[in-house]
């Protein structure tokens, strides 16, 4: 079995290596993946959406719908643990949810968790002018909570984040998400067409707010789904 | 550089598939995450390369060792 | 087969295909649930690897547009795989998070994570499989 498995390795590498032949050069400007629509991106980003940064317009603006539906990809993932795991009994919380009871990581975490989430809040708004954007800032806001609930224990941590709080705020991201592009709709315009929003600016500046609205929904939404399946796995799903 | 972060990468992959202490396993994941967001970086994609950082080497490495501590922690191969 | 092409100009694809075949031997050959779930995450970790290689441009830089490069598509790196590869990273550990509460309920079922064992004890529930 185990000879098979190998032996459908070593052929499936040597079709790769015989396909990786015709892949076009390592760092080549004129490859055809770099032709036709990414240089219409590059050289329309400022002019279109005021935003510096290709990628975020790229992701929120251009290919606004692939991210509205990942983002409720991530939302189902977090339903599909909680159907999976959660039980009504109750249980004990494991040895990594309990307080760790030493000094020094307790400080030392309670002095981070601030530290980390202004940076996290720095990352998601200044997604258009720098690398960051509305995944990366939920994500950091996400691991604050996380290591609270490893270090500060699971009872005290809850002060910070409720455990019943995390599957609505992920479907309030979603939400803002499917809100913005419904608005876009209403005033006339296609759904998540960001030069539609009634907020009286000119339509580059619109489609800056835009994304700026979206990646906020983005990150309430990867935060909400992240400390949700965390609680749903450290609990393995009974109530505390 | 970047070949030699390759070699690491692949390295790391391929310890963290051979112990049989699944705590040290995913430690080695959370490596071999960190090493291939550093790659990204290295080849110009930023975005990517802390997206990788933050998700791979720290969410999806806290959430194999909470997993891990509800099953077994030793495996046989 | 063209060797040298590959080793040339084009090895770093050849250091992705390793990294590909390593991630599927770990799903395939090895027969604990969770050195499955390692392999799934070194797989996905080559497959953005290789979205990443191909939109790398020499001498280009970040693609955040600034003063000193203008506007000129040849001086940034290609973009579109980057924002394809965001979200696969998302989804790939929102897939982790459902693989390992999957874990956790079989192993609450049927006390091992083995695959052996597991196959063992799916014949002894079910005596017809």
């Amino acid at each position: 079995m185990k000879a098979l498995a190998l032996l459908v390795l070593g052929a499936l590498g040597l079709v790769l290596l015989a396909a990786g032949a015709g892949l076009p050069l390592y760092g080549d400007p004129t490859a055809p993946a770099s032709q036709h629509v990414s240089d219409d991106y590059v050289r329309g980003s400022m002019v279109d959406a005021h935003t510096p940064n290709v990628v975020t317009t790229m992701i929120a603006d251009y290919r606004g719908f692939d991210t509205l539906g990942e983002t409720m990809v991530v939302f189902s993932a977090g339903l599909a643990c909680m159907l999976l795991l959660r039980m009504p009994e109750r249980g004990r919380i494991p040895t990594l949810g309990r307080p760790k009871g030493n000094v020094i990581t307790d400080i030392v975490t309670r002095a981070m968790i601030p530290v980390i989430q202004l940076f996290a809040l720095y990352v998601v708004f200044h997604g258009h002018y720098s690398p960051g954007g509305g995944f990366q800032g939920g994500a950091l806001i996400a691991t604050t909570v996380l290591l609270a609930r490893m270090v500060l224990g699971f009872e005290r941590s809850q002060a910070l984040f409720p455990t019943a709080l995390g599957t609505p705020l992920g479907l309030a991201g979603v939400a803002i998400y499917a809100g913005v592009g419904f608005v876009a709709l209403l005033f006339g315009g296609n759904a998540l067409d960001y030069s539609y929003l009634p907020l009286g600016l000119p339509k580059d500046m619109l489609r800056n707010w835009g994304i700026l609205f979206v990646e906020i929904g983005v990150a309430f939404g990867v935060m909400g789904t992240l400390v949700s399946i965390f609680d749903d796995l450290l609990t393995g799903g009974r109530r505390a | 550089m970047i070949a030699l972060l390759f070699v690491v990468a692949i390295v790391a992959a391929l310890v963290a598939l051979q112990m049989t202490d699944l705590l040290a396993a995913a430690a080695l994941l959370s490596v071999f995450s960190f090493v291939v967001a550093l790659l990204y970086g290295a080849l110009g994609a930023v975005d990517v390369g802390f997206n990788e950082a933050v998700l791979g080497a720290g969410v999806t490495g806290v959430l194999l060792v909470v997993a891990l501590f509800h099953t077994r922690r030793r495996s046989v191969d | 087969m063209d060797l040298t092409a590959l080793v040339t100009g084009r090895w770093p694809y050849l250091f992705t295909i390793v990294l590909l075949l390593i991630g599927l031997y770990g799903m395939m050959v090895k027969q604990n649930l969770m050195k499955k779930v390692f392999g799934l995450n070194i797989f996905q970790g080559a497959i953005i690897l290789f979205f990443i290689v191909h939109a790398y441009k020499h001498g280009a830089t970040v693609p955040v547009l600034d003063d000193i490069s203008g506007t000129d598509p040849a001086r940034y790196v290609n973009p579109i795989p980057h924002g394809l590869m965001l979200t696969a990273i998302v989804v790939s550990v929102a897939t982790t998070g459902v693989a390992l509460a999957l874990l956790i309920r079989i192993y609450r079922t049927f006390g091992t994570i083995d695959e052996k064992d597991l196959l063992v004890r799916l014949r002894d529930e079910d005596p017809q499989q």
